[in-house]
């Protein structure tokens, strides 16, 4: 083997050797980026699912809406029909299309009680004194919406 | 023979330029498109965290359109999905009937005391029309790709 010979071996040994080595750190850095983008996507699909599961197990029925015109109390009860545990502050009202928040109503009460959780099979019971009293006139609907969108309509009696 | 040595020595340096700007070239290209990907995974991500209901009653007797007198179709808007969302009308696409309501014309308005519209928040959207004749219309909300259908009557 001549000199030129062995040199020239060495410098494209060197330069393959450059080459491969800049390969290795642009897949390692593609691979790690494709990993995490993979792993977030993943996870908000499956944040996805979680919501239309709830959606799908969450029920409400809106069993009275009274009207009590001598005091202006709205009295609005609605039942936990799904299988799913609600959260009372995360639901909202729509009275004749004007949003009465939760925290608007002056007595929340679960079963009787004073809770944020509503469990399947208990009744929600709202009572409002002073918000929709200053509507225009006597309320004729109420919608309720829970914290996954699902809602139900109910004329004011 | 060191004219010899020395014509190698240039040739082995020229050699590695180039094998170095080869690899330079390679890893910075992959380095863009490692950079992209990572962008629209976020933003594939925020769209399917994103999802948003129209809680507006479209019933009789509830009003939508024209409830203050001021010729506005008033829209609430809650936020059912897992991520925060913008505030901001300039995010926020309204087409009624297909027309595009452009963000001067769309008010956003965060309901219940809150500062940012984060998961099961409310946001009033109150969108200038004035004078809108009675008929049957179709509102579109549009959030992080998330669209929304709300059709109601001006009788």
């Amino acid at each position: 083997m001549t000199d030129a010979t062995r040199d020239r071996g060495l410098a494209t040994s060197a330069s393959l050797l450059v080459i491969f080595v800049g390969f290795v750190l642009a897949l390692g850095s593609l691979y790690s980026v494709t990993a995490n983008t993979g792993e977030r996507v993943a996870e908000a699909g499956d944040e996805q699912r979680d919501r239309h599961e709830a959606v799908a197990l969450t029920g409400v029925n809106v069993t009275a809406a009274t009207w009590d015109s001598t005091n202006d109390d709205l009295t609005v009860r609605i039942t936990n029909t799904g299988e799913t545990t609600l959260s009372v502050p995360a639901a909202d009202t729509v009275v004749d299309g004007t949003y009465v928040g939760i925290e608007d109503y002056e007595r929340v009460t679960v079963a009787g009680h004073d809770s944020d959780l509503w469990r399947p099979g208990e009744q929600l019971v709202l009572e409002d004194e002073d918000t929709v009293a200053t509507f225009a006139g006597p309320p004729t609907r109420v919608k309720f919406v829970t914290e996954v969108g699902v809602a139900d309509t109910r004329g004011v009696a | 023979m060191a004219s010899v040595s020395i014509s190698h020595l240039i040739l082995f340096i020229a050699s590695m330029v180039v094998a170095a700007s080869v690899a330079g070239v390679f890893t910075s290209t992959v380095e863009d498109l490692a950079g992209a990907i990572d962008d629209q995974g976020l933003h594939v991500s925020e769209d399917v965290r994103t999802d948003v209901e129209i809680i507006s009653d479209n019933g009789t007797g509830a009003c939508v359109y024209d409830c203050d007198g001021a010729g506005n179709l008033t829209l609430l808007v809650k936020n059912v999905g897992s991520n925060r969302l913008p505030d901001d009308p300039d995010q926020v696409d309204v087409l009624l009937d297909g027309r595009y309501q452009p963000p001067e014309d769309v008010h956003l308005e965060l309901l219940g005391g809150v500062d940012t519209w984060d998961s099961t928040d409310v946001a009033r959207l109150n969108v200038t029309e004035p004078g809108l004749p009675s008929g049957d219309y179709r509102a579109t909300v549009i959030v992080n790709g998330d669209e929304e259908v709300f059709e109601f009557r001006i009788p």
